[in-house]
């Protein structure tokens, strides 16, 4: 920047390079997640299934245990390593459950209008007064406590807020000259919608999409460590943090690693998602950052 | 929630809880009673609150827990030695058939002031074995064919069939003598004979007893007993080390204990109970019908290692149905000792693929959960693949005790004596030997000690050396802190009660 | 405005006849009953059967719902099946923990914030409002659960200060009560204060580059002045709305604390309920909670026809 840039223009500058520098934090971390989840399916120190009862509750640094070992004398740092897929995937089927979901109902309530408009945003409230909580423990007792059921009710406790921004930023862009256009040329609502408004609403849900990421996290950790959520053997970074408090007078290093990684996890991805926005510039996005 | 969050509810609770066969107990030793300041009130730890307070409505054992013994009592109660002693009945006769038992009821009064007569021994006992009646444990009431009041304080009951179980069952929870006056505000009020009267239950923290000025019997060296509940094992011990609480009644946590022991300041009781907990198999499930099978997963599972890491060390390892305080134990714990080798060798010669898939459920309790896990690895050591299916205690009861629809699953069955199980086709695990069945027959009705004895052992033998119906993995200890100012906090569970009744406290 | 009234009236009822019809659904396809969790592995089959009809879990599905539903509207919870005592005193001793629970840490949670986020504002493209954003940043990422964990291991377990977990009944000892309620706040205060602070920061930068206060300014007043007398009204409308949805989020999502504390609350209730197939206490909790959460956000609508006379319906 050259030394005879206002004060004020440097004022404005000054958060923007910050947040540039977020973004890129977050994409960081993020990455960060994506190649220990890739490395666990080649390498990890231990395996992380293999229980070893001589090995119980090894500190840091002991034997070649990185971070230690659980009760089972199972690796913690291999777990942390196998846990990151699942932290991933839920993730993603969680928020691709939403998106493919919540988009098309937004869609319909904004480019339809009228009753129907009416009725799914009335739906969307009572699904949003409706604690998500339950909703999840009803579909853990209902179906089985496991990863595809916690993803699931997640992924549908976010449907709403992906039917509300698209419903939002559909309704601006229809508008819009162009989409007057397609539409007095006699395209038809869906292709008008899926050509032209889709596109163009794309920044807001991509950001959307980021920041439900961090939240779905969040929530399968809690899930887990209700016991609601990712079941033994399978590693969870939230049902590790359960075992861990049993042993918290003896073992407190054993909830340490497990929560640093979750909330390394979620900062990655709501920096990402506020580097994001920076870079696209969307109005409009919901950022019910209250899911923890 | 911890999720073990589940509820104190029945029998899974139950077996953490549990009664004890018996053997010769020693009360714990306190600092004597002469030379300190005596204290008159205490407060025990519980991990799970009551339901309800009413043992006719509900199986949960946190009710006999605090009630019986405490605040409500039976005719007779089982001693720390195994043995049925006067309670509320002075003094009981039988018949040379062994069908008839008089009881003589002692000069008691009820906590309203109303004494207790025969009539209330008939009403509780009628009402119990009622057509509408939906008791818990209605079945022990089955052999009962009439309750008659001959005088004021004489009872008379007659069974239709001869059972050796029907009095120990009766000094138990199910036994427990209610009065008409006050059924009806027995779930938040109870009103017993016992040495404490109910005094408050705060929801959701305590329950408080007060000493029973007009008790029949000794009065208790306590004033005031209050049962905290305190689910968490870390927070439970620091309520102790903080001297919120004097005794931890039941340890969920025993890696835990290691601050406890060697403390002069506390003393740990490592003591015994009747829960055998079992890895129990399908016996009619494709897979496990083959007794090399089940054979394999003997010798797959290392006992020792597994007590180590879900109770820490604490259980005592046992190879059959039966805990070493019964009179006709057979040490068995060795005849399928730890060997994945032979494990493999077996389901080869069953033909049992590699990576055959197992469905495992587990109920809540702790030891169920972490012990399933760690069966789940040494499992797949030698080729088995094991699906954990996590369920709530009534999925549990529906799908896994009812319906069958398991093949592997981790309980603690806690009733004392229970090895008459193995004599029933239709329980959960499928076991169909008509051979033990009748064995137990004759044991339950032998004449004498010796037979008895003799046939119960050949049945152990039978279920655990030639069908091996399940594996056992060891008896859930009676673990507890006390204050080492406590003295006479029994040692054992000779029943779900925690008594308090010979319990006294100086500092 | 009496016909937004009662247009939100209509909803928040048919809002919870929803919610409550899919419960009872959802909770009648469930595995395993009530009866059998109360009457545990010994009882006799005649003795279940018996249960179930004293339960009325015999009838059909809908004459149990319908009877339900006239038992609430005459303001009958029903009794619990596990418990045998009437719900409501069941669910009003637990709103006594989560509700201050909540409030607590929520006044916690402003009483940090506020400020903070205020000064961040005020110091806008400074390093101290940077460093404000990026705590509250790693406050948000962390899961309330894993600090209420930390919390104990180190002000309970290490400093033996207050108790890790439990709950001491307010009739029995209320300063105890308070301390038991004391760290579970903190942990949701830590999280929750965290997003506060964030709000609060971005509502105030964006008044503070509103005209008015500009103006304000101009005519000679600090910003601090100008701020404290023509802005927070107007920064107060979006950390409101956050501060709605939080608050109505923590009533049933305080669950995850409870649990970490042992503490007897509402959420905890539910959990242990649906897991004992306590159908009518699932019910009426479910119930009690969601028309609590819709109170909240009707709450939260009044405040902005308060604080902004211009979106009051003339």
């Amino acid at each position: 920047m050259s030394a005879s840039a206002s004060a004020s223009e440097s004022a404005i500058a000054a958060p923007r390079r910050a947040r540039n520098l977020s973004g890129v934090i977050g994409g960081s971390l993020v990455a960060l997640v994506v190649v220990t989840a890739l490395v666990s399916y080649v390498w990890t120190p231990f395996d992380a299934a293999r229980i070893a009862a001589a090995d119980r509750l090894l500190g840091p640094l002991t034997d070649g245990h990185l971070l230690g070992t659980d009760p089972f004398g199972r690796d913690l740092l291999s777990q942390i390593m196998v846990g990151a897929r699942t932290t991933l995937q839920v993730g993603v089927i969680a928020v691709a459950i939403a998106l493919v979901a919540g988009v098309p109902l937004g869609g319909l309530a904004a480019m339809r209008g009228g009753w129907l408009d009416e009725l799914l945003m009335r739906g969307a409230d009572v699904m949003y007064a409706f604690p998500a909580v339950l909703m999840a423990l009803m579909f853990a007792a209902a179906f089985g406590p496991s990863t595809w059921t916690a993803m699931t009710a997640i992924g549908v406790a976010f449907t709403p807020v992906f039917a509300r921004v698209t419903r939002g930023a559909s309704l601006q862009v229809r508008e819009r000259d162009f989409v007057t256009a397609a539409r007095s040329y006699g395209r038809g609502r869906l292709y008008v919608f899926v050509r032209h408004v889709l596109p163009n609403i794309s920044s807001i849900l991509i950001v959307q999409a980021s920041i439900s990421f961090a939240l779905a996290i969040l929530a399968e950790a809690a899930l887990s460590y209700l016991g609601f959520g990712t079941q033994p053997p399978t590693p969870s970074w939230g049902r590790m943090l359960k075992e861990a408090q049993t042993f918290l007078t003896l073992e407190p290093n054993l909830a340490v690693w497990p929560g640093l990684v979750i909330a390394l996890a979620v900062l990655g991805f709501n920096l990402l998602g506020d580097g994001l926005r920076d870079a696209l510039d969307p109005k409009l996005v919901e950022r019910s950052g209250v899911g923890n | 929630m911890k999720l073990r969050a589940v509820v104190g509810i029945t029998l899974v609770v139950a077996m953490i809880a549990t009664a004890c066969g018996g053997d010769e107990t020693s009360s714990v030793d306190g600092v004597g009673t002469d030379g300190g300041q005596a204290q008159t009130s205490v407060v025990v730890a519980a991990p799970l609150e009551p339901p309800t307070l009413d043992p006719t409505e509900s199986s949960a054992a946190a009710i006999p827990e605090v009630l019986l013994y405490n605040v409500l009592e039976t005719l007779v109660k089982l001693s720390d030695d195994g043995e049925l002693e006067p309670l509320l009945a002075e003094s009981y006769e039988q018949s040379d058939d062994g069908l008839t038992y008089t009881f003589h009821l002692r000069e008691a009064t009820f906590h309203d002031g109303s004494p207790l007569t025969a009539a209330d021994v008939v009403f509780t006992f009628d009402r119990a074995r009622a057509e509408d009646s939906a008791h818990p444990f209605k079945a022990h009431f089955d052999p009962v064919a009439s309750v008659e009041a001959t005088d004021e304080r004489t009872v008379t009951v007659t069974l239709s069939s001869f059972s050796n179980n029907w009095l120990f069952n009766m000094s138990q929870g199910a036994g427990v003598i209610l009065s008409e006056a006050t059924i009806g505000q027995v779930a938040e009020h109870p009103v017993g004979t016992g040495p404490f009267e109910f005094a408050t239950w705060n929801r959701g923290d305590s329950i408080e007893l007060a000493r029973y000025d007009g008790y029949w019997g000794d009065a208790p060296a306590l004033q005031d007993v209050v049962f905290r509940y305190i689910e968490d094992a870390t927070a439970t011990n620091q309520a102790l080390l903080a001297g919120d609480v004097d005794i931890i009644s039941r340890v969920s946590g025993p890696e835990l204990l290691e601050q406890f022991e060697g403390n002069a300041q506390f003393e740990v009781i490592d003591g015994l109970t009747n829960g055998e907990t079992i890895l129990a198999m399908n016996n009619a499930s494709a897979v496990l019908a083959d007794v090399r099978v089940r054979q394999a997963i003997t010798h797959a599972i290392d006992r020792g290692a597994l007590i180590d890491a879900t109770y820490a060390g604490y259980g005592t390892r046992i190879g059959s149905h039966v805990p070493p305080t019964d009179p006709w134990y057979l040490d068995l714990t060795d005849l399928y000792p730890y060997d994945p080798d032979r494990a493999r060798t077996l389901l080869a010669e069953a033909g049992v693929a590699e990576g055959t898939s197992l469905k495992m459920t587990l109920p809540p309790p702790s030891y169920a959960r972490r012990g399933g896990e760690f069966i789940q690895g040494q499992l797949a050591e030698v080729g088995l693949q094991v699906e954990i299916e996590n369920v709530e205690f009534p999925q549990w009861l529906e799908s896994t005790f009812q319906a069958s629809d398991f093949d592997l699953t981790i309980i603690s069955h806690v009733e004392p004596r229970d090895i008459v199980q193995y004599g029933n086709p239709d329980y959960y695990w499928n076991y169909d030997n008509p051979d033990v069945a009748t064995k137990l027959e004759q044991a339950d009705a032998a004449p004498d000690t010796a037979t008895r004895d003799q046939l119960y052992a050949e049945v152990q033998r039978t279920i655990s050396e030639t069908d091996v119906v399940n594996v056992w993995l060891f008896v859930l200890p009676n673990l507890a802190v006390v204050n080492s100012g406590i003295s006479g906090y029994p040692t054992n569970k000779v029943s779900f009660s925690i008594d308090m009744t010979g319990v006294s406290y100086t500092m | 405005m009496w016909l937004l009234v009662i247009r939100r009236t209509g909803l928040f009822l048919a809002s919870l006849l929803v919610a409550s019809i899919i419960v009872f659904i959802a909770l009648a396809l469930l595995p395993g009953d009530a009866a059998q969790t109360v009457l545990g592995v010994e009882a006799t089959p005649e003795a279940l059967e018996r249960l179930r009809v004293r339960f009325g879990l015999d009838r059909p599905l809908i004459v149990q719902y319908v009877d339900w539903l006239a038992g609430v509207v005459r303001g009958d919870f029903g009794v619990s099946y596990v418990s045998r005592v009437p719900i409501a005193p069941l669910i009003g001793n637990r709103l006594l923990v989560t509700v201050p629970l909540v409030l607590l840490a929520m006044t916690l949670a402003l009483v940090g914030a506020l400020p903070l986020g205020t000064f961040a504002a005020a110091r806008h493209g400074r390093w101290e409002s940077t460093a404000v954003s990026a705590a509250a940043q790693v406050g948000i990422a962390i899961p309330a659960f894993w600090a209420g964990i930390m919390l104990i291991a180190l002000v309970s377990v290490r400093l033996g200060w207050l108790p890790a977990g439990g709950f001491t009944a307010w009739g029995r000892d209320a300063a105890s009560a308070a301390r038991s309620l004391l760290l579970p706040a903190v942990s949701i205060a830590l999280v929750q204060g965290a997003i506060l602070t964030r709000y609060t920061r971005s509502a105030v930068v964006d008044v503070l580059r509103e005209d008015f206060i500009r103006t304000a300014r101009a005519v000679g007043n600090t910003p601090g002045r100008a701020l404290w007398r023509h802005g927070l009204r107007n920064a107060a409308i979006p950390v409101i709305t956050v501060l709605g949805l939080q608050l109505s989020y923590l009533l049933a999502g305080a669950v995850v604390i409870e649990n970490v504390f042992f503490l007897p609350g509402l959420g905890r209730m539910l959990v242990q309920a649906i897991g004992q197939r306590d159908l009518l206490l699932v019910q009426g909790t479910v119930v009690v909670l969601t028309a609590m959460v819709l109170l909240v956000n009707f709450a939260t609508d009044l405040a902005y026809y308060v604080l902004d006379p211009r979106l009051r319906p003339s």
